[in-house]
Parts: C-alpha cells; sequence; structure tokens
C-alpha cells in the first residue's frame, strides 16, 4: 500500500458510477477500505470470471491485489450480460472458498479401508497414470460400461459431452432426476425444449410455482428483470405450501396441497377457455390440434372448433369449486389469478423447475398444464410471455468434436424406464445390487451422493464395496461426506481457477460465459507463462479441462485406442491440447460475431473473452418459432409458410403426446392432472401423518458446496422443521421440541418450530443443512458440519449420531476462532427411499411421514435407517414402470434429448 | 455505540475499534456507488446526492412519500424507505425473536429482545392467503389485506449489549471510593473521628485502591486498552466519558494530598477531606450524564439518575464507615453519623426507585426497558437490589440504635453494597434491553 494524495474521480460532476471502466482494468487504483480515513491506495488487475455456486453462471470480478498476488475480492462482472455487474451472496462468497483454511490442495489417495480416513499425499503423474491405466484397460476390455462419470453441478456446457464421446463410452451419469427431470418432461412433450425461459422484465403478469425471487436457478439474473417488470407495474403470484420471502413480496400467494398444483391449473385453463380469453390464431397455427382430435377425438370433425370444444369438454370437470376443494385454495383466488392470465395475454410470464414437480408423483404434469396456460393464451415466444429454453441459450461448438459413440449403460438408462429425463442415478446402488453390472472406475464430481441422494446408506453400502466399484475418484475443491469414501480425492479448482464455458437461458437473449483461472491470467498478464494452470492455482489445485486432457493422453499413451488423436495438440501432436488452443479454437470459429467485436478492440477472439468474460451473442429473441428456416427441410409448413417450429416430431406445440401414447402412458399423453404419492386424501391427517416438504432452498447457501462460505454460513444455519401451529397443538409441539419424523426406511430428529408460514398438514425442512463429518479435524468443513459416528447396527440397520455440533477452530483464518452457530441441522435425505417417478425418472422427494415425540434415547440429528428396507421401496416404485422398448423397438424415443447420444444403432433393444 | 439510536455501531472483531456503516465513503470519494446498491440484484438501494435534484435520488426525495427511523429522535437521518411496512422501521411493532428463528441460531443476544409479554404472539390459525376478491369475473380487482396480527419476526441479526457487569462493577467500586470521601466528610461534621488512622489515611488509602479498580475496570471494558490515553490526549471535551475521566484524575490526585497529609501529619487534612467529598459528589453523579448520552438508551435518560448516584454515593458512603467503626474503637464517636447517613441514602435510592416505579415514562423504549428492569428479565435482580439496598440498610440501623452492636450496621453496610450492585447492573442490562433495529 502507498499513500498519495489523490484518485481522479471517475464521474466529474460528483455523479456515482458501479463498476470501473474496462480500460482501467489492469491497473486499477482505489482507497484502502479498512485504513479510511486515511488515505492509502490499493491497487488491482481486475479479471472477469464465472460464479460457480449455482447453475446461472453470473459474472464475477475478481480483484487481484498487485502486491500480495491474492484475490482480495469479488464483485459482479458489468460486462455479463445476464447478471448485469450484480449478485446474490453466493457470489462475493466465492473468496470464502478460495481462502477456505481447509480446502484439499494435493491429491491424496487413500490408505487402509475404504472411508477409514487415511490418506496419503500421492503426485499427479502417479494418479493420473493409475486411474487413466485403468481405464484404458477397461476400455480395451470391452468394459466401457465400467466406467463412468457422476456430475453434481456440471458448470460447463459441452465438454464433458465431447470427451466421453472421445472415450467412445456411455458414461455420463448426472444429478438430474434429484433435481429437475420433472420439470424437463412437462415442458420437453410440448416443446422438444426441456426448460422454461420466460421474458420477465417485460411481463405483465408472473406466476411462479417456487420461491424464485429468492431462490433457484437463475434466480439473480431472473429476480432483478421480475423486479423490473414490478417496477412498471407486473402483478406476481407464488404458488407454494410454505410462505417464501416470495411469496411475502407477492400481490397473490396460492397455498396449494402440495402435488395438486396441475389441478389448479387445470382450472385456470378451463377458465380461459370458457372465457375464451384464449390466442386462437396461435393455438390454431402452433398446436397439433389435427393429430389431437384424430387419436383422441375419433369420432369428432377434424375441425379447429371442433378442437376447442373438445378442450372444453377434457377439462369441464376441472372448475374452481373443484380446484378450490383439491388444492386447498379458494376459489375466488383461483378465478383472479385466471383473471391476471386472461388479461394478461401475450405478456404473461411463469416459472417453475422443481418444487412440485420434483416433489411428486406425475409431479412433471405441472409445468405441463402451467406451459397449457401459456399455450391458450398465446404467450410462447412473445415479448413478456415464456419461450423454450434453446432459444436462449447458445451452444458454441467444441474443437475438434469427436463422433458419437454407439453404447448404452443400462445402468444409467435402464430400460424400464425409457422417458426418464436424464440417468437413472438414484437408482445406481439397487442397479448394481441386483446385479446389472459393476463399476470399475468411478468417478463423482462435485457430486456428493451419500448427502445429497434419497437413501444415502445405500449409496455408503456400494461405495464401500470393491466388488461393486472398483476404484472411486473424487473430483471436488473440498472434503464431503462421499469423497471421504473415494480412493483418490483429486482437488479442483473453485470458480476463479478454472475454464469453462457457458450460457443460460436468462432472459430473451444468448450469451456466452467463459470462466477463467483468474491468478493464471492475471499472472500472464503480468508477462509470465504458465503449461498448465495448477502452476498459478493454490497448491496443486488443477482445474478439470486440463485433467481430462491429461487423463484422455494416460488412458491412450500410444494413440492405439483413437482416444488420444482427439486430444492432440494442432500445433504439436505429441503433446495435449492447450486450454488457449481449445478456446482460441472455439471463440474464433463459433461464436457468431465475437471475432468482429474483438477486432473492433484490437484482440484475438479469446483475447476478448479474457477481458470480459462474456459474450452477448443475440438479443431480444422472440417467436423463433416463425422465422423461416434455413434449411426448409428442417421445418414445418403453417398456413403454406415454411416456418422454423420447434423440437417435437411434429414440430408443432404437442396437447396430445403421440409418443407418450405409443410408450404406454394413454392418459398421461395429453396435459392432466394426476395423484401425487402424497396426495392429501389419502393420509391420515386426523392421527399424526403429515407431508414433509424437505427440498425448499435458502436465498444464502448451495446444496453442499458452501459449508465453506463462512460468509453465507454466518447467515443461515438453523435447521428447524416448519409446522403450522394448528398441526403442533394437535401433536403437542413447542418450539424447540424434539420430533422423531418417521419415513418408509427409517426416521430422523429435528427440532419444531411452530410458524403460521406453512399451510397445517405439511411440514418442512430446508435441504441445505446436516452437513457431517467423521473425523475432527478432516473430512468436512467445520464451519458447517457436525461430528457424528457412523454405526451399523446390523446387517442394512445403519445410525449416524451426532457427537458434537459446530465449534470455533483455529485455523490460518481468525474467523475460524469466532464461529458462534452451533446447529449444522440434520440430514433427512438419508432416511427416504427411492421415488423415481415412472414417466420422468425424477425422485419424487416430499413424504409421507409420521410425528411423534422423540423418544428417550433419540438425541437431535439422529438418523436411523434399515436399508433392506430401501430395497423393497426401490422395488415397489419398479413395479410401477412401463418398460421399453418402444413401438418402434428402441430403448427410448430418439427425437428426446440426453446427454452424450449415442448413435441411432445404441438405440435398438 | 450507545449513544446510536439504530444500534447501528459494532465492535470490528480485528481491530476491536467501533465501525459503522460509512456508505463506502472510500468508494464515493472516486465515484463509485456504494458496495450494497452494485452487488443488489433488485436495485433495491438508491444511492446518489441528495440535493441534485436531478439523480435519481433526489427526484424521489422530491416526489414520493419515504419514510425513516424513528424521526422522533432528531438525528436527521439520510436514510430513507420506500413503500416499507412499518413494523420493519420499529421492532417495538412486532414480535420479539422468541427462538432460534427461520434459518438461524438463537444467541443469547437476539432472542426475546423486546417484553415478550407486551407484544401478544401471533394468533394461531388456518394458514392464510392474501389477495381478496372483490369480483369474481375478470378482470378481477385485488387488494392486498392489512392489519391483522402483529408481524413476528423469524430473522433477526445479533445486537450483543455493548455493556456488561464491567460497567455495573465500576459504578460499585466508584460508589465506594466517593462515597468513603462523603462519609468522612459528614464524620467531620457530626462531631469527629479526627484522631483516628481511617480519617487520617486509611480511608484515602481505601478509596484510592478502588479508585485504581474503578479505572481498571474502565480500561479493561475498553475495546481497545490501548487507546486510553488517547481519551486523555484527543478526547472530546463534550464526552462525558472524557470528562469522567478528568474527575476522577482529579479526585485520585486529591486522594493522594489527603493520604500524604494524613500520614505526614501536615494539619490540613480536614480542607482535604472537605475538597475529596465535594469532588466525590461529582465523581458518584458525573455518571448520570454519561448515561444521559447515551441517546439510544431511553432508559438511562431518566432526569432522577443524578439523584440515584448520589443516593448511592452516601448510602455506601455510610456502610463504609459503619464498616470502619466495627473494626476501629477510636470511631465510635461517629458511628451515629454514619448511620444517619446510610439511612439517608437509603432512604434517597428508596424515593427514587419508588418515583421511577410509580412515574410515567415517555417513550415505548423507556417504558419497555423499565417492564424488563421491574417485572420482566431483571425483576428478581432488581428488587434484590432494593431489599439489599433500601429495606437491610434501614434494618440495621434501627438495630444498631436499638443497642445492637455496630457490626450490625456493618452487615447493613455490606448488605447496602451488594444491592447496589444488583440494582445497577440490573439497571445497566435493562437499559440495553430494547431492540433499536
Amino acid at each position: 500500500m502507498t499513500i498519495q494524495p489523490e484518485i481522479p474521480r471517475l464521474v466529474s460532476d460528483g455523479g456515482l458510477t458501479n463498476y470501473p471502466p474496462p480500460d482501467r482494468w489492469d491497473d486499477w487504483v482505489e482507497w484502502d477500505a479498512k485504513s479510511w480515513p486515511r488515505r492509502e491506495q490499493n491497487r488491482f488487475r481486475l479479471v472477469p470470471t464465472t460464479c460457480f455456486n449455482c447453475e446461472s453462471a453470473c459474472g464475477l470480478l475478481a480483484y487481484v491485489d498487485k502486491d500480495t498476488g491474492e484475490i482480495a475480492r469479488f464483485e459482479g462482472n458489468p460486462a455479463h450480460p445476464g447478471s448485469r455487474g450484480r449478485n446474490c451472496a453466493k457470489g462475493p462468497a466465492t473468496i470464502n472458498q478460495v481462502h477456505d483454511p481447509e480446502r484439499i490442495l494435493y491429491p491424496m489417495r487413500r490408505k487402509g479401508a475404504r472411508g477409514g480416513g487415511d490418506w496419503e499425499r500421492v503426485t499427479w503423474t502417479e494418479a493420473l497414470a493409475d486411474i487413466g491405466g485403468r481405464i484404458g484397460k477397461a476400455i480395451r476390455e470391452g468394459r466401457k460400461n465400467e466406467v463412468m462419470y457422476h456430475v453434481g453441478r456440471p458448470g460447463e456446457d459441452g465438454f464433458m459431452d465431447r470427451t466421453l464421446k472421445a472415450w467412445g463410452i456411455d458414461g455420463h451419469n448426472s444429478h438430474t432426476n434429484i433435481c429437475s427431470s420433472g420439470a424437463r418432461v412437462g415442458y420437453a412433450m410440448w416443446s422438444g425444449y426441456d426448460r422454461p425461459s420466460a421474458d420477465f422484465a417485460n411481463a405483465s403478469f408472473i406466476l411462479l410455482l417456487s420461491a424464485h425471487l429468492e431462490t433457484g436457478h437463475y434466480f439473480n439474473p431472473h429476480a432483478q428483470r421480475i423486479m423490473e417488470a414490478k417496477r412498471a407495474g407486473a402483478k406476481l403470484c407464488a404458488i407454494d405450501p410454505r410462505l417464501s420471502n416470495t411469496a411475502s413480496m407477492s400481490d397473490f400467494w396460492l397455498s396449494t396441497w402440495p402435488g395438486t398444483e396441475a389441478g389448479l391449473f387445470l382450472a385456470i385453463a378451463r377458465l380461459l377457455l370458457e372465457w375464451d380469453a384464449v390466442d386462437h390464431g396461435f393455438v390454431r397455427r402452433w398446436v397439433n390440434w389435427e393429430a389431437s382430435l384424430t387419436a383422441r377425438f375419433p369420432d369428432r370433425e377434424v375441425t379447429y372448433d371442433s378442437f376447442v370444444e373438445a378442450l372444453k369438454d377434457t377439462y369441464s370437470s376441472y372448475t374452481p369449486e373443484w380446484a378450490a376443494e383439491e388444492c386447498g385454495v379458494s376459489a375466488d383466488q383461483i378465478i383472479a389469478v385466471a383473471g391476471e392470465v386472461a388479461k394478461a395475454g401475450h405478456r404473461f410470464a411463469s416459472h417453475t423447475w422443481r418444487s412440485t414437480g420434483s416433489g411428486n408423483l406425475g409431479g412433471w404434469q405441472a409445468a405441463r398444464t402451467l406451459q397449457f396456460l401459456h399455450v391458450l393464451t398465446g404467450s410462447v415466444g412473445t415479448k413478456g410471455g415464456l419461450s423454450p429454453s434453446g432459444w436462449g441459450k447458445f451452444k458454441p461448438e467444441h474443437w475438434n468434436m469427436p463422433p458419437p459413440h454407439s453404447e448404452w449403460n443400462e445402468l444409467l438408462w435402464p430400460i424400464e424406464y425409457p422417458l426418464a429425463h436424464h440417468e437413472m442415478s438414484i437408482l445406481l446402488p439397487h442397479l448394481l445390487k441386483q446385479g446389472r453390472g459393476k463399476l470399475d472406475v468411478y468417478f463423482t464430481r462435485v457430486y456428493n451422493p451419500i448427502w445429497t441422494n434419497p437413501d444415502g446408506f445405500s449409496w455408503l453400502e456400494m461405495l464401500t464395496d470393491p466388488e461393486k466399484v472398483g476404484l472411486h475418484v473424487a473430483l471436488t475443491p473440498t472434503w464431503s461426506e462421499t469423497a471421504w469414501y473415494a480412493d483418490y480425492v483429486l482437488p479442483m479448482g473453485v470458480s476463479a481457477e478454472r475454464h469453462d464455458t457457458h450460457s443460460y437461458e436468462t432472459h430473451a437473449a444468448q450469451w456466452l460465459g467463459f470462466r477463467q483461472p483468474v491468478l493464471r491470467v492475471a499472472g500472464e498478464r503480468d508477462g509470465k507463462t504458465y503449461q498448465r494452470t495448477y502452476e498459478a492455482n493454490p497448491g496443486e489445485v488443477w482445474e478439470e479441462t486440463e485433467f481430462w486432457f491429461d487423463l484422455s493422453w494416460h488412458i491412450d499413451p500410444d494413440g492405439s485406442l483413437g482416444i488420444r488423436k482427439w486430444f492432440e495438440s494442432p500445433e504439436d501432436p505429441t503433446r495435449a491440447v492447450s486450454v488457449d488452443e481449445y478456446y482460441g479454437w472455439m471463440f474464433d470459429n463459433s461464436v457468431p460475431g465475437l471475432p468482429a467485436a474483438a477486432e473492433k478492440e484490437a484482440l484475438s477472439p479469446l483475447g476478448y473473452m479474457r477481458k470480459y468474460g462474456a459474450f452477448e451473442v443475440a438479443k431480444d429473441i422472440y417467436e423463433v418459432h416463425e422465422r423461416t428456416p434455413s434449411d426448409p427441410q428442417s421445418g414445418v409448413t403453417i398456413d403454406g409458410e415454411s416456418k422454423t417450429g420447434f423440437k417435437t416430431p411434429s414440430k408443432k406445440l404437442e396437447w396430445y403426446s403421440e409418443t407418450m401414447d405409443s410408450w404406454g402412458w394413454h392418459d398421461e399423453a395429453i396435459p392432466t392432472y394426476l395423484k401425487s404419492h402424497v396426495y392429501w386424501r389419502d393420509m391420515d391427517l386426523g392421527g399424526d401423518e403429515r407431508i414433509l416438504l424437505p427440498i425448499f432452498r435458502l436465498p444464502t447457501l448451495i446444496h453442499t458446496r458452501s459449508g465453506n462460505a463462512k460468509y453465507l454460513y454466518e447467515i443461515s444455519h438453523g435447521h428447524p422443521l416448519w409446522m403450522n401451529p394448528v398441526d403442533a397443538n394437535a401433536l403437542e409441539f413447542e418450539t424447540g421440541d424434539l420430533v422423531r419424523i418417521t419415513t418408509e426406511i427409517g426416521w430422523f430428529v429435528m427440532r419444531a418450530w411452530r410458524t403460521e408460514g406453512i399451510r397445517p398438514g405439511v411440514v418442512a425442512a430446508s435441504h441445505h443443512m446436516g452437513r457431517w463429518r467423521q473425523q475432527d479435524d478432516s473430512g468436512n468443513e467445520r464451519w458447517s458440519s457436525a461430528l457424528v459416528d457412523v454405526d451399523r447396527l446390523g446387517e442394512g440397520k445403519w445410525r449416524l449420531r451426532q457427537l458434537k455440533g459446530i465449534e470455533p477452530f483455529e485455523s490460518d483464518d481468525p474467523d475460524s476462532s469466532r464461529i458462534w452457530w452451533r446447529d449444522p441441522g440434520v440430514n433427512q435425505n438419508l432416511a427416504f427411499g427411492v421415488h423415481p417417478d415412472p414417466v420422468s425418472g425424477m425422485h419424487a422427494w416430499h413424504q409421507r411421514v409420521r410425528l411423534t415425540k422423540a423418544a428417550p434415547d433419540d438425541r437431535y440429528g439422529d438418523v436411523v435407517v434399515d436399508t433392506n428396507k430401501s430395497t423393497q421401496v426401490f422395488e415397489q416404485w419398479l413395479q410401477t414402470t412401463r418398460p421399453g422398448p418402444g413401438p418402434d423397438g428402441t430403448r427410448r424415443p430418439m427425437w428426446l434429448d440426453r446427454p452424450v447420444k449415442p448413435t441411432p444403432d445404441a438405440y435398438r433393444y | 455505540m450507545q449513544a446510536c439510536p439504530y444500534d447501528a455501531l459494532y465492535i470490528d472483531p480485528d481491530d476491536h475499534t467501533a465501525q459503522k456503516c460509512n456508505y463506502c465513503a472510500h468508494r464515493v470519494d472516486i465515484g463509485l456507488e456504494p458496495a450494497c446498491v452494485i452487488v443488489c440484484p433488485e436495485q433495491a438501494i438508491i444511492a446518489g446526492d441528495m440535493d441534485d435534484r436531478s439523480s435519481k435520488i433526489g427526484q424521489m426525495l422530491a416526489t414520493e412519500r419515504l419514510s425513516v427511523r424513528t424521526p422522533e429522535q432528531g438525528t436527521g437521518p439520510n436514510v430513507f424507505y420506500k413503500g416499507v411496512e412499518a413494523s420493519n422501521l420499529d421492532p417495538a411493532r412486532s414480535g420479539s425473536l422468541g427462538d432460534s428463528g427461520v434459518w438461524r441460531d438463537a444467541t443469547a443476544t437476539s432472542r426475546s429482545w423486546l417484553a415478550v409479554d407486551l407484544t401478544p404472539e401471533a394468533p394461531e390459525g388456518p394458514i392464510g392467503s392474501f389477495g381478496a376478491v372483490s369480483t369474481p369475473s375478470p378482470p378481477p380487482v385485488v387488494e392486498r389485506r392489512s392489519g391483522g396480527a402483529p408481524p413476528r419476526v423469524v430473522y433477526n441479526t445479533d445486537h450483543p449489549a455493548p455493556w456488561g457487569w464491567k460497567v455495573s462493577a465500576y459504578f460499585l467500586t466508584k460508589g465506594i471510593s466517593a462515597g468513603i470521601a462523603i462519609g468522612a466528610a459528614v464524620a467531620l461534621a457530626g462531631g469527629g473521628g479526627l484522631e483516628s488512622i481511617w480519617m487520617k489515611w486509611l480511608a484515602p488509602l481505601i478509596a484510592g485502591l478502588f479508585l485504581i479498580a474503578t479505572g481498571a475496570l474502565l480500561v479493561w471494558d475498553l475495546k481497545r486498552p490501548d487507546r486510553f490515553f488517547y481519551l486523555l490526549t484527543r478526547g472530546n471535551p463534550s464526552s462525558w466519558l472524557v470528562r469522567g475521566a478528568w474527575i476522577l484524575g482529579a479526585f485520585a490526585a486529591l486522594l493522594g494530598v489527603w493520604f500524604l497529609a494524613g500520614v505526614f501529619d501536615l494539619g490540613f487534612v480536614e480542607p482535604v477531606i472537605w475538597a475529596c467529598a465535594a469532588l466525590g459528589l461529582g465523581v458518584a453523579g458525573y455518571t448520570a450524564y454519561l448515561f444521559g448520552q447515551a441517546e439510544g438508551r431511553d432508559l438511562w435518560q431518566t432526569p432522577s439518575l443524578l439523584w440515584h448516584m448520589i443516593g448511592g454515593a452516601l448510602l455506601v458512603g455510610g456502610g463504609v464507615l459503619l464498616m470502619a467503626a466495627s473494626v476501629l474503637d477510636d470511631l465510635a464517636p461517629v458511628v451515629d453519623t454514619a448511620a444517619w447517613l446510610m439511612t439517608l441514602g437509603a432512604v434517597v435510592v428508596g424515593l427514587i426507585s419508588l418515583t421511577e416505579l410509580t412515574g410515567s415514562h415517555p417513550t415505548n423504549n423507556a417504558r419497555a426497558a423499565m417492564h424488563h428492569l421491574t417485572r420482566g428479565r431483571f425483576a428478581r435482580q432488581w428488587w434484590m437490589g432494593q431489599i439489599l439496598a433500601v429495606m437491610v440498610p434501614i434494618a440495621a440501623v434501627w438495630a444498631v440504635q436499638a443497642g445492637g452492636a455496630v457490626v450490625v450496621g456493618a452487615v447493613g453496610g455490606l448488605a447496602a453494597m451488594t444491592g447496589v450492585f444488583l440494582a445497577d447492573d440490573a439497571f445497566v442490562k435493562a437499559g440495553q434491553s430494547v431492540p433499536l433495529s
């Protein structure tokens, strides 16, 4: 720090601006905040990168201190089109993850038994050679399905798809069926696009089946645009059994019975039809009404008017009064909300992602029926309406793309779930137990299934059985409950320590973001050179791009498997491709407009992305379906004109899905209402049975990745069971009382919190808390985890018991000795059996539970589970499936998306 | 910190100094918006030049209805709120955070701040939805319902009370020190004891030791003890913290003179005792002005605090003199005077307490704090203090007058000191027990 008299003001007339201008990012001078009012100067290099704490991929601007060479803080990146310089609490908290005193800095290899907690440091070369050699052997021996990459938050787009294609394996496993498979199916059956992309900023009525103003994917970019609309007069409706912050800011809050929301939306649809608040021009042009009539109403005349009548007949029973009774809200409210939808017309926007769709059997119909409201009002692709995700997401081509593989992995895509949206990842322990295969090399990457997935003890049993999992490699920046059971723990960079590209449908535009390792970039601007990012990162923390390059090389060191060639540098085939070569090619060749924009600034396209961290490819994207396709063959003819249309087989919006019908789901092939597995009328609400909502999020935490973010954990760490006083009185619970919550496979013990902010009959606890570690000084973050004993009480019988809660500890960070919070919370997921929806494959998270006083031996945080019962639950749900193959003898409808899509041959059953 | 009616100051854990938001002065100085402004996704915070009518904030101030926190404090705040619920600005309008809340631990300082029994719990009932509908046909008109039960606090940040037992103990040590001087003067007036070693040098020695303890407690309670000398050298002369330090210093010097005069029999012990007693009243009483400057703590603003402090000094002074007389026979002539002094002190303290109990208090904050003190969380301690400080000394004096041993009076003096400590400690805590934000 140097003392200087003056720093010139950025704005001359006393005004204020938000960020330093990019032309000064390389030498930014500002006053030191702590020394103020003494005027001490700090000098920074400002390097843009991308947040990794949720999926939104908001821009960050790292302030790299020129004196210390360390990252001092993160602010928002004003050049990012999605987040526009703003961030939620999780963005700036990235600094905690960078400076976490307990992070893993060197590769570790297990000594002793798996899960025994004994580790030794190894070199990266040893680790790469061992793992690569093992994968190479498996591929060579035709055991391709024994190699699996299981990813939590991907944080990248297309890179692993390319890598696995190059390996020629069907080994991509994701977390999607504990996350969003439900909503995805609901949307995909309409349009072929599996996500919603609302144009919130221009909407006049916004319906959120979620707590989206405070949490959820894209909530920062979305919330800022929802508030823009609200400032312009838009009204907001939140549907949630819980009085979330979002609900409290809404004009309407509908506290529905969980799982009945599709019924509510169909009641609104019925009102729109009754009021004729329907955009007939749109529906006539873009809904597959001819096919719908032919299939569902063969006796009727095939005219558009006849279709409208058929719709009215189909939904005639969904009166507001019926929905009021079924969903538990007032008919007047339903009519009022329907009125707002009708009034908004093309400027009706909505969002759902998890909530109902991820909580309930048949929950995917919530997204399907919600999309139906957009179809009826014609608010599809309109300004202020709802577009399919693909229109707002930009997917660049990757360098030197290998062809699709031709494998099919039954462990990921079992024949019982042909329509599942993404892999049946929650079933992996059960499928292995059934002897459907084994894993030789299993990567968990930013993925913590023992903690996060339902039925974690079955995962624990799987991971500790070397017959089922030969080698478990955990790629993670921090310890986790699952990494504890790894053979290798390989430290990977956090958001400011890696390269990735990404693009998300945050608004009616397309952008490409570039995550980059800021210390490497800052060093390069200083004239340093690096071969690999770990040279600039803390310790020996690698970035995954380079890890996969080098690992692929080790799989096929002599090139005989045909894998190495996909990773050879275009300059020098004797070495692996570099990140500059890889992303340089992408930005040179596959991002329209980027080379020209770069040239204007006398930069290379890569230089432009390194400077700004993001590029806006297109904006104001509306009504793409009405565009003329570049290839007329790929389009659909509407009123005699060739149009781009949608991604369904008919290229239209499919009210009736021929696919679903022909794959065995006749009744479900149209937007309809399905009874949930937690249907309230089926429950003993007069007794001690209640519906548990275990998945609501807090605005400041990130699944199991924020345990080392002290800023965030200080804000949120408590983990009460929300209980309405009506239920609390009936079951005699006061706030703070221990409650034993009994599920199908076990129980856990939490504390009650009486609140009017939840519907009677429903209890809820957020999904973030309940982290644990099995050694006091290792195995998880002490900012957030309890020290526990994991006891095997008998065959399949497990108990997790907390020995102590969160306590202050000594470390390089003085704040660790100032920890004042104590509650580590309770893991609920361990006590949940798997509930795969037979259509979407989504794990239906909501639980039927019994609430009783804790037994004398029960302690706060206890979780007791019998995995024999888990197996029974798996088998029960398996009975409800309608297995493939489909009518054409394939394993899965080919038009449906899936990750790392194989060749058509592989689809043959 | 105690002077801020918004409880906006905090102690920085790194350098242990009081800090508050300074509107990111280091950023604004170079033309950057404050950090909270740029990060907010919803742009809920608008910052700028209020005097510039063309700025956004200037326009809002000119055209919109905005509120501020506690306007009655007359602080002229420059933070304005738009469309805010009153309960968000005034903690007295919402219930207490009586438990762990929605997603954080309860701590000793975050729980049940406002009188639990003053604000009714929100009544239990079916979960409501707002959005009452006036007409069932489109386009409907929807009104947001207002009124009903008071909102419940479900999340709060920590507002630890800055002053604890060290401040209460300082009340006591300082009171004893001042009381010894006052008692000695009263003894002189009442007929002598000047021959006693007590009056010569023991009293100033003990008073001096208690004064040293007072200073030690004060310095210890500073979050940065190394900055104690700032108070003397760079202090703000309008602050009673600084003036108090001067008074204590002068008193210490005078006690030294008394001690030396007594030890060396210099012949002017008597006038020095009178001077010490006069300054002793200042030592006892200045704290009332110091607490009066704590604008955020309405309980402490009471005008009777000065008389309470002086009454306490008389009470303790009489008590200490009785204790000395119980071991020093040559103080026998002053026993009656001491008893008289202790009684006077007890009566003054008792009357002040009675006045506070029966009188009215000007603000919600003062009423709530008084409730905590006399009927709430601190009531047991406060009432125990009243019994020990008022009843027991009077009873002891009566027993001595009725022929009891002097040691009974000494026990009364000990009780008086204990009672004063308990009551004052409760007073210090209760004053800080009402949430300001």
